[in-house]
């Protein structure tokens, strides 16, 4: 199927008849963040902001989110049974990082059944990056600015059009039935073919990455830990707004015999992550807990699944509150193995 | 900054420090990070200027968990990190004689969370400094602020921007920037009708994430377990629902009264730009108001909220 | 799909008092719904919950061959285990499982078993040892040694049965405590002691430890020095879970979940990890 386009004044006409079938996901402006909310009747998405706040992953994955309801009459999964969902606008790097989630999440033993209740009914229109953000480092991990990882329906959007390429068969089967979209013309094509060079090449060079795992598994009690984690408030701003971050608790939550059992987001930055019952901790310290996120991402998540554990969107770099830079430390991993002769 | 690197190497070595808490230069543009030196070589990354928001003397309590209360430590001040150091000593958080305060003047720091507003999402990859005009630059747009518009609302109405207890003191003390009135907001606020205050903190409040940066950026959090961490009795529920996050920005506010030194760093670090100054600089004035204290200003006052007189405003018992 | 976090009804069939001080108590399960039943191994684990106090996990102690009940013994520690405490015969409450992997029975099909454990983590290696001994299996294994301690007789953890085992001839019984109390007629020292002194034969031998972190510790370079490899050599870890199936990533040790790559691991494998135990 051919590429088609969509005119921007049509837009919101495009978005309102899509929230007839589906729940429109989209970024909005709400306070001054911008995140992924269902929009609203004449609710307007801000499709030129660079970078949502927050990560999308909490449309599969809600911040708190009910397991089951019990009470007199025994127990109640809940999984998602509400309307078909369109996430609308994901940027490339958010888009791939559903494909790390759900090598968890959907892993061959244990189906994740409120990931995949709403994941299973959600298309995903992502969207190009045509100016990639001073902090954005995709391109470090197998991502970039148009990266089609994970996406239904591919959209760039070029001056006055937004162009819908159809990716997977999803894709393909919906935008077959939208009439409101005309078909691209060849310099459309060129145009976006333009964008994405102009965008690519807007983005520093890479280092070369192909040594960071097993430079990791020779460097767990180096000093480097430590210069990091002296600095570390041992907050939740990098675990939070990490796209591909999916660590929970399970909490019981209950009034007169009813009640709730909720899962929300945790963090390994936090002491009582790994705190056990007898109050013995096997992660004492902030070097300890700091070591496990960085790790997780670059070694642990390589080691089981094959590739990096995260998707380069540079959330953490930007919002960290002590300026602790992902990027600086991937660098200084390399250097400290090279240094040695390590690798 | 030469000035600033030669003083603190005499001071290292004169003063024998184990450890020296400053800030070095950030990886993103008009950011620093918290440096933490071990030896007086190391002295030549440190730098101060108006980059330096993080209250410092959150590692002090840290390095005190982490080793002990035996170290010989070192800090660099601005007004309201030292001012945080008196209050820790005065509560006993760890001896005098073992930190160097080392003032410096300050001239107010740009909040991270104010500039990232004004960017509207963008990021910038230089700036240039002229005067009190600042202009930021992006791949492809250029900005032009009054500095003030990017310090922190702390340093606006600051009152103590240079150390007023110290060890050493480098460069020529600050004037206060008195941009504003300390209270002005607070009393703005306070005139509007119960309701729409209502609201204004349910619209702030509902973005926590509970992801404790606010907590963890502030030198007076320094509990071994904070109430909401505790799970037997468990206080509040852990998730990001309204009543439970109300509840612990209400606790902490609380639990800072009379302590707090108003020096911006919880506002500073929450990623959601949530305004958690408002109810913090309230109690800050009842506490004035009330027990004429201001924390932090020297070794000798109790604190007020350790302390009782006669005269104590006491008609909330009954 | 079968939703992987909904808890099974099962119902208290028996219940009794573990130790004199009173913190650990055994628990019978069964299955509500018939159906529910499923087959285990040795050293797989369930989360066990009550709703409104919340889940936890809890290593199996009966054996696959145990039929018609499913035996758990329960340390009180927190909201959980009290109210686990507190219930009574007929009471029923929520289980998921069998979880994680198990003892690595068909290695030691023809070999000399050690099994090797202190305090109470003596609940899946009891459920080993009955399994071993079940007439079916017996046959199948060489000779089969417990060793077994615990800080003093009360809090040895399924006595009854243990004197029993002592008097068959199947199974060769240890049984030690830290400081000789009166009437005590058996071993006295901490189980690394008693072992080097038991010495096992490492000839054929596979060793099967698990007990306080500190008791493993100084149990291992014991077994070493005796000669058993470490691929000989298996562990069941803890650590703090929520989900016990991988997702809730809190129980990693390296790059493996002790939920879900565990809770049984060889020496040889935990050597490759940094990450303490």
């Amino acid at each position: 199927m051919d590429t088609l386009k969509l005119q921007k004044g049509n837009l919101e006409n495009f978005l309102q008849k899509l929230g007839e079938e589906f729940a429109v996901f989209a970024p909005v402006m709400s306070d001054g963040i911008v995140s992924f909310l269902e929009l609203r009747p004449g609710q307007k998405s801000v499709l030129d902001f660079p970078r949502t706040h927050k990560p999308p992953k909490d449309i599969f994955y809600p911040q708190t989110e009910v397991m089951l309801r019990y009470g007199r009459d025994g127990l109640q999964s809940t999984e998602y049974k509400g309307k078909p969902i369109v996430l609308f606008g994901v940027r490339p790097c958010d888009a791939k990082s559903f494909i790390l989630l759900e090598r968890v999440f959907i892993e061959p033993k244990y189906k994740d059944p409120y990931w995949v209740a709403r994941r299973n009914k959600t298309l995903i229109f992502s969207l190009a990056c045509n100016d990639p953000l001073p902090s954005c480092f995709c391109n470090w991990l197998d991502g970039g600015p148009f990266n089609k990882t994970g996406s239904d329906i591919f959209i760039t959007d070029i001056d006055d059009d937004y162009l819908f390429e159809p990716i997977s068969e999803d894709g393909e089967r919906f935008l077959s039935g939208v009439d409101i979209l005309k078909e691209a013309t060849e310099k459309d094509i060129k145009k976006a073919k333009n964008a994405k060079e102009r965008a690519e090449s807007s983005m520093e060079k890479p280092p070369k990455l192909d040594s960071l795992k097993s430079s990791l598994d020779t460097l767990w009690d180096e000093t480097l830990w430590d210069e990091i984690s002296l600095r570390c408030l041992g907050c939740a701003v990098c675990t939070y707004s990490c796209p591909t971050c999916y660590c929970f608790d399970i909490q019981d939550e209950s009034r007169r015999g009813k009640g709730v059992r909720i899962r929300l987001w945790d963090s390994c930055m936090f002491p009582l992550f790994t705190k056990e019952g007898s109050g013995h901790n096997p992660r004492p310290l902030q070097k300890h807990r700091l070591r496990q996120r960085f790790m997780h991402k670059f070694n642990y998540f390589v080691e089981k699944q094959g590739e990096f554990g995260c998707v380069g969107c540079g959330r953490c770099v930007s919002l960290c509150p002590v300026n602790i830079d992902i990027r600086s430390f991937i660098t200084s991993v390399i250097q400290t193995a090279q240094g040695r002769g390590d690798t | 900054m030469k000035e600033l690197v030669e003083k603190i190497r005499k001071i290292f070595s004169d003063e024998k420090l184990e450890l020296l808490i400053g800030y070095t230069k950030g990886t993103l543009p008009l950011r620093s990070t918290p440096g933490l030196i071990e030896s007086a070589d190391e002295a030549d990354k440190l730098i101060f200027d108006f980059t330096c928001c993080n209250n410092l003397a959150k590692y002090l309590v840290d390095e005190k968990k982490r080793s002990g209360n035996t170290h010989r430590i070192g800090i660099i001040a601005k007004g309201c990190d030292a001012r945080a150091v008196v209050q820790l000593v005065m509560e006993g958080q760890f001896e005098r004689e073992n930190v160097v305060i080392i003032g410096v003047p300050c001239k107010g720091v740009i909040d991270p969370s104010k500039l990232r507003k004004k960017l509207n999402g963008k990021e910038i990859i230089k700036f240039k400094v002229n005067r009190d005009k600042i202009t930021l630059f992006g791949k492809n747009f250029e900005l032009e602020l009054n500095k003030n518009e990017l310090f922190s609302d702390s340093c606006l109405s600051c009152r103590y921007p240079n150390a007023v207890q110290y060890d050493y003191f480098i460069g020529e003390p600050s004037e206060p920037l008195g941009v504003r009135d300390e209270y002005a907001s607070v009393d703005e606020f306070e005139q509007k009708l119960p309701e729409k205050r209502w609201t204004y903190f349910e619209k702030e409040y509902s973005r926590c994430i509970r992801c404790y940066a606010c907590r963890n950026a502030c030198p007076m959090c320094y509990c071994e377990e904070c109430f909401v961490d505790r799970s037997t009795p468990q206080w509040i529920g852990k998730g990001n629902d309204l009543s439970d996050t109300i509840i612990f920005h209400i606790v902490r506010v609380l639990h800072t009264a009379g302590r707090c030194v108003d020096c911006g760093a919880c506002a500073a670090a929450c990623p959601l730009n949530i305004d958690i100054r408002m109810l913090g600089k309230r109690i800050e004035k009842e506490v004035i108001e009330r027990f004429g204290f201001t924390p932090g200003l020297d070794f000798e006052t109790e604190p007020a909220m350790a302390t009782f007189k006669e005269n104590d405003k006491e008609e909330f018992i009954m | 799909m079968k939703n992987v976090y909904m808890p099974m009804p099962v119902r208290v069939k028996k219940i009794w008092v573990e130790s004199d001080d009173k913190t650990l108590r055994t628990f019978d399960l069964e299955f509500v719904n018939q159906a529910d039943a499923f087959d285990y191994m040795p050293g797989q684990f369930c989360q066990l919950s009550i709703p409104g106090k919340g889940e936890a996990p809890f290593g199996i102690a009966s054996s696959p061959t145990e039929k018609g009940f499913m035996r758990f013994t329960v340390n009180k520690v927190r909201v959980l285990t009290t109210a686990l405490h507190y219930l009574e015969e007929g009471e029923v409450i929520g289980l998921r499982g069998p979880l994680g992997n198990y003892y690595p029975i068909e290695n030691l099909r023809g070999q000399n078993v050690i099994i090797v454990s202190g305090g109470f983590a003596l609940t899946t290696l009891r459920s080993l040892a009955v399994y071993l001994c079940d007439p079916a299996n017996r046959g199948d294994y060489g000779d089969i040694t417990l060793i077994y301690g615990a800080r003093r007789p009360g809090l040895m953890i399924y006595r009854d049965e243990l004197e029993k085992w002592e008097k068959k001839d199947d199974i060769n019984v240890y049984l030690t405590i830290d400081e000789q109390v009166e009437g005590w007629n058996k071993l006295v020292g901490f189980v690394p002691a008693v072992t080097k002194e038991i010495a096992p034969s490492s000839k054929d031998g596979w060793v099967m430890v698990c007990g306080p972190p500190i008791m493993i510790k100084y149990t291992l370079p014991v077994l070493i020095e005796l000669g058993f490899p470490p691929e000989h050599i298996y562990t069941s870890l803890e650590r703090r879970m929520k989900c016990g199936i991988g997702k809730c990533g809190r129980c990693n040790i390296g790059s493996k979940y002790v939920c879900f790559d565990g809770p049984i691991f060889s020496f040889a494998e935990l050597q490759k990890i940094p990450e303490q135990i």
